[in-house]
Formats: C-alpha cells, structure tokens, sequence
C-alpha cells in the first residue's frame, strides 16, 4: 500500500502548481486555420461513404492472411545507418539532453511562454509533432524517451558500481494492467484541453518533474520494461499510433545468437492488422485517446461556446473556475459517449455476424480499427499549426531558457504565417480524412473476416461499423469546416 | 520483392487514391481574381464590436485596411499577422497591410489604463470630498454619505462616486448618500469621485470602520497603517484600468 500513498503525495504537489494558476487569455499556441468550405465538405463526406461501399464490394468475398509486404531496411545503406547501434546510442543523448534543458528552461527560465522553449516544446513538438512522426514514419518515442535512457544509464551505472540491479522487480499487480497509463492520460488530456495556465512554462515543467517522479519510481519498483508497459502512458499512446506507420522494430530472432532488431518498411496501416488483441485497459486507454482527440477540436468550435454559454448557471458555483468544470465534465463524458457508440455497434456487430463473442470482447477486438480515422483527422487538424507554430523552435533553440541568449543566430527568427495555405490545407485535411476512412474500412473488413464464423457473417457484421466509422469521419469533418472559435 | 498476389488490389487503390490526391492538390494551385484594396470599418464600443458582423472576409493578396474607432482607450491587436494599433475616443486609427497569408485571424481589443491618464486633463482643483458612515438598524449595514466641493453627481453626465471596502470595491452610487452592508470587522473604507468617462479623480476620502466604532456609535477616522492599504487599492486599480482584453470578431483571408 506503500505505492498509492506515494501517487497521491505527487499528485497533490502536481495539484498545489495547479491551484494558484494565472489565467492566460488563451492556453498556448494560436491557430489560423481556415474553416473547409461547405462544398467540399460535402463531397469529401460523400466520397467517405461511396468509397466505403466499393472498399466493402471489392474485399468483401477475398480471403486474407495475417501478413503483408514487408521490406527489410537493413538491405540499404540508408537502413543500415540508422538502425546502427551509434547512431541509436547519438540520437539517445541529444534526447536525453534535450530533457535536461527542457526541465532547466521551464524551472529556472524566462516566464513568458512565448520566449521560453518548454511551451512550444510540449504542446508542438511533442504532443503533436511526435504523434506525427509516430504515425507516419515510425515508433520514435520507444527510441527517444527520456525517462527509459536515463533509468537505463543509472541501471547500468548501479550495475558497474555494486554488481546489482537497480529495479527492485516487485511482482506487477496482475489486475492493476495498464489502469495507471488510463488515469495519467486522462490527466495529460485535462492539463491540455482544460488547464487555463498550460503555456506557463513553469507549471509544465511541474508537472513534467512530477511525472518524471512517478515514472522512474514505477521502473525502480516493478522494472523497466513493465512500468514502460503498464504505467508509461506516452510509450502506449504513441505505441498505438505507430502500429499505423510504415516502418517496424521487430525483436531479435529468438536463436540465441542474434542480437540484432528487424528494421523493415511496410505500407502505412498495415501494421495495424498484425496488432495483437488489446487487453482491456489498454482498449479503453485507446477509446479515451480517440473521444479526446475529436473533443479537443470540438471545444475550439462555436457549438461548444453555445454548450458553455448554456451550462454557465449551472455551473455559477465555481465562479471563474466555471469554463473549466464545464469542459472538465466534456472531458469525462466524450469518451463514455464513444464507449456507449461503440458498445452499441460492437453488439450490433455480434447479433448481425451471428457470433458467440460478448460485446466487450468484440469491442476489443475491433477497436484498432478505429485509429486511422483518428490519425487523420489529427493530421487534418494540425497540420498548419505545427507548420506555423513549429517555427517557433528556430529561434528557440539559440535561446531556450528567454534570456537574451543567441547560440546558433537565429534568436531573432520571426514566424512565417504564409508558409501554408489554406487552400492546400483543405485539400490536404479532407485528402486525409477520406483516405484514414478508407484504411479504417479496409482493416475493420479484414478483422471481420478473422473473427467471425462465414464470409456472409463477416459482411452483415460490417454494416454497423460503416454507419459508425462514417458518423466519426462526419464528426471529423464537421471539426475541419468549423471557424474556430477563442472562448 | 515480387508482390503477393492478394495485394495487388489494395496497392493499385492506394496508387489511385495517391494520384486524386496529387490531382486535387495540383488543382489547389490555381486561383482567379486580381488583388484589390478592400477596408472594414470596426467600431468598438460598449465592450464589443458594434454591429452584427465579426467576421470580415478578404482574398489573398488584398491590400487590407481595418478602419478602427472606440468608446475607451486602448490596442487593438490583429493576430497571426502580428500589427496592433492604439485607439481611443477621439482618436480613430487604422491598419493596412498586405494579406499575403491565408487563415483566420482573430482580433482582439486591449483595454488600457491609458484612460486613466487622459482623466489627469480634468482639473480637479478645489474639488473635495468628505465621507461619512452611520451605522443603519441591520447589523453590518451602514448609511454611507458624500459631502462634496466643485462636483455634483448626475446621471446625465455620469459623474458618480465609488465606495471601496479594503480596497474591493461596494458600489459607485449617484446619489450623494446609499445604505451599503459591509459586514462585521473593521475595515478601510474609501469614497472616490468618478467621471462619467470612469476617470477615477485624485480626490478621495478615506476612514476606518469597525466593530469599536459601531459600539461607540459612530464611525472614526483612523489613518494607521494607510500607505499599506492604500497601496492595495491602487493596484486593485491598476488592475481595473487595464480590463480584460475581449474579442472583436475575426478576419479571414480567403486563398486566391
């Protein structure tokens, strides 16, 4: 019981930085993107649920295996590079001194979001930027976390210095899974949507150094490798988007001489009908993942300012704090509502696909399929911002703490607003959010056809799932054609 | 690597889907129109945007003009593009530029506490007041009045006094006298005059209330530890004078 009384210790420090907070007029980073016109809006949503039926027409009666084509990387220079052990072991200690600067600039540096590096670091860099670069081109986090490289280094130190482990190697509380990555997530999701002091540098890098804290004690007391699993809830969220990018880290052949990772290329979202079954925290850790990356543009369009505007008497009891207990409340209730929607459609699945599996089972084993959806309209949805505010980061690095430095010249760089256009943005966000559709169609088909008993089934079962998956990509692009909206 | 047969469908999709894409985004690069000079007038008052529309929309390449104009001082702030402007009663302002970048752009005004300064033209000599509090039959309530040299409250004109307790403020009042609660304790207690412009007037009167005065039946002056409270109020001032910036709609940039 010695563990939750620590949880609780840190998270009532985390809340002390929360409660006497500065209001910012609005959070961090601005955002200049253009609504999708109405036309296109219509005929991207139109194109979404036609194609769905031909994805549908062409795979329904085919038969398909677990695998698909994989390149191996290593049979290029190029791969061969990268996926040396220098160049992972370089790439390790610019990760790990950039968390060090990071943790140095929020504590000690500048006040002001805009001059100091841990703002544009965390809410463009990593949170979006790294979502990006996971999805799209490969697991980074597992390379670069920082908590796993330092815990790592410490290990070995501890190992050089007295001959023993440093982990304790406590036995994982079997039905504890992953439930801690769930509420530090949903965390995470408040500090970013609700939080009305999340660009002050100095409370991130609290919050950040409280984490920090649980995270290595997790690794101290049950292990690296099943903290990393079970508690690490960035290794899992990016975990889980990755499982869509088109390069895969495999284990070392289990012979007992090799050492050496499989490195390979893959088409994108294939690696998402290879994943294995999730187990029940981790599904619903995907579930909150999705409803908060959908409720997170929701809260920036004007139906929410009507939602807030609405609830306001109601809610007259927290005063200033009003706002923020409303869209706390969202928050809690997105993902319910999803999980409700999908229970719905995973026994409508059952029922219609004449299956024996209870709901949850095949809600689990559906809900990969889901994620394509949500990557595109992440990709849609952010697309000008990190364009734009991911400039930031040119003047930030010659000046990182706010303190009048100039390391590298470029201190003085100023944003380029033009760089995207908004015209290609459109395109670029319905282009996505069609396509993650069509992805999502396509692996939810072949999930059927593996879990359920005749083709027929499989085919009937799919029915719910289309009208689902084209309600969430109406969602998606109902988002995009909004005017977004500061409350 | 020969493909598999079985995979052929879904690459020869994904290559059709690619090329749409490129298609579509090719398409993206033609436009139409020549740039012209378009202009919006805003007017701010009454802590908004006068009018019904807040969005004003304008192409590419356009040569911008924002005609401003408000009832209080202040800055107006233009974002993405970064150009603010300081406007005031009297004092309308503008800003052009070249919309060379697309997007919505929100527009913001920042109340200043420039006002405050402008208040320092009325001349205030001779000018006085004297503040007088009588407890009232409620426990905690009081009559609070004014005595007050070369000034005269009216609706009309707006000219009005402020009654602040420790700095908070209880209420501004036109009549020369109003029944306030203000509670057990003791407590600093301020009267202030006001123009109709809210120009807080260095002319002010200040005494201590308490549970002693109320025994005594009668309110004391008591001028211990003043600089202390009085520091209070002026920040809490301060802090008014600069009110909260609010928005004034936004301006969006079409693609050409």
């Amino acid at each position: 019981m010695k563990r939750p009384l620590i949880l609780g210790v840190l998270w009532a420090a985390g809340l002390a930085v929360l409660i006497p907070s500065t209001a910012f007029a609005h959070g961090f980073g601005d955002r200049y993107d253009l609504p999708v016109p109405l036309g296109l809006y219509m005929s991207a949503a139109g194109a979404a649920v036609v194609l769905s039926f031909v994805v549908i027409g062409l795979f329904a009666k085919r038969d398909f295996g677990d695998g698909y084509p994989q390149k191996d990387l290593r049979k290029w220079r190029l791969g061969r590079v990268l996926a040396h052990p220098t160049t992972l072991d370089a790439v390790r200690d610019v990760s790990a001194i950039i968390f060090i600067v990071y943790m140095f600039a929020g504590l000690f540096g500048s006040g002001d979001p805009n001059a100091n590096l841990v703002p544009t670091m965390t809410w463009v860099v990593f949170w979006v930027g790294i979502a990006y670069f996971s999805a799209l081109v490969g697991d980074i986090w597992a390379l670069i976390n920082p908590w796993k490289i330092l815990f790592t280094h410490a290990e070995s130190l501890t190992w050089k210095l007295t001959g023993r482990d440093l982990a304790r190697y406590e036995p994982y509380p079997v039905r504890l899974s992953a439930w801690p990555a769930v509420l530090l997530f949903l965390a995470f999701a408040w500090v970013e949507i609700v939080y009305t002091a999340s660009g002050v540098p100095f409370n991130i890098a609290a919050l950040a150094l409280a984490y920090s804290v649980v995270t290595l004690l997790g690794m101290w007391w049950f292990g690296r490798e099943e903290w990393l699993r079970n508690g690490e809830v960035f290794t899992i969220v990016f975990g889980f988007l990755a499982a869509f990018a088109p390069t895969q880290v495999t284990e070392p052949p289990d012979d007992g001489v090799s050492t050496d990772h499989g490195f390979s290329l893959r088409p994108w979202g294939a690696g998402l009908l290879a994943v294995p079954q999730p187990t029940l925290p981790r599904a619903a850790l995907l579930v909150l993942m999705l409803a908060t990356v959908s409720f997170d543009g929701f809260v920036e369009t004007g139906t929410w300012t009507e939602i807030l505007l609405d609830f306001l008497p109601a809610f007259s009891f927290l005063g200033a704090n009003a706002f923020s207990g409303i869209t706390t409340v969202g928050l809690i209730l997105a993902p319910l509502v999803f999980f409700g929607v999908f229970a719905l459609t995973a026994w409508l699945m059952g029922w219609l696909g004449n299956s024996s599996l209870g709901i949850m089972e095949l809600a689990r084993t559906f809900v990969f399929s889901l994620v394509p959806i949500a990557l595109a309209y992440h990709i849609a949805h952010f697309f000008s911002f990190l364009m734009i505010q991911g400039q930031r980061m040119f003047s930030l690095v010659s000046d990182p703490f706010g303190w009048g430095w100039d390391l590298f010249g470029t201190a003085g760089y100023s944003v380029d607003i033009s760089v995207v256009n908004a015209r290609f943005v459109w395109y670029l966000s319905i282009a996505a959010i069609v396509i993650g559709h069509i992805i999502a169609v396509y692996v939810a088909h072949v999930y059927a056809l593996r879990t359920f008993p005749g083709k027929g089934d499989a085919v009937r079962s799919q029915y719910p799932m289309l009208v689902l998956m084209a309600g969430y990509t109406m969602v998606s692009l109902w988002i995009v054609a909004q005017p977004i909206v500061e409350s | 690597m020969i493909l598999d047969q079985r995979f052929i469908v879904p690459v020869k999709i994904s290559l059709m889907a690619t090329m749409s894409l490129l298609a579509l985004l090719l398409l993206a690069a033609c436009g139409g129109g020549d740039p012209e000079d378009v202009s919006f007038e805003l007017s701010i008052a009454d802590g908004g945007l006068a009018g019904d529309d807040s969005t004003f929309v304008a192409k590419q390449d356009d040569t911008v003009t924002l005609n401003l104009s408000a009832d209080v001082h202040g800055e107006v702030h233009l974002h993405g593009y970064d150009l603010t402007t300081n406007i005031g009663p009297d004092e309308p302002s503008s800003i052009t530029f070249l919309a060379d970048a697309t997007g919505r752009y929100a527009m913001e005004f920042h109340p200043s506490g420039e006002a405050e300064m402008h208040c320092d033209d009325v001349d205030v000599t001779g000018m006085a007041v004297r503040l007088s509090l009588e407890p009232a039959a409620e426990a905690g309530h009081y009559v609070a009045s004014v005595e007050v040299d070369n000034f005269e409250f009216s609706l009309a004109s707006g000219s009005h006094w402020h009654l602040t307790s420790d700095g908070e403020t209880v209420g501004m009042f036109y009549e020369s006298s109003a029944e306030v609660e203000l509670g057990m304790g003791t407590h600093e207690i301020v009267a202030q005059l006001n123009t109709g412009e809210h120009c807080a007037l260095p002319v002010s009167d200040m005494m201590m209330v308490g549970d002693n005065a109320l025994d005594d039946g009668m309110a004391m002056d008591d001028h211990d530890g003043e600089d202390e409270h009085e520091h209070d109020a002026e920040e809490e001032h301060a802090h008014e004078g600069d009110g909260e910036p609010f928005s004034i709609g936004a301006l969006e940039i079409m693609p050409r």
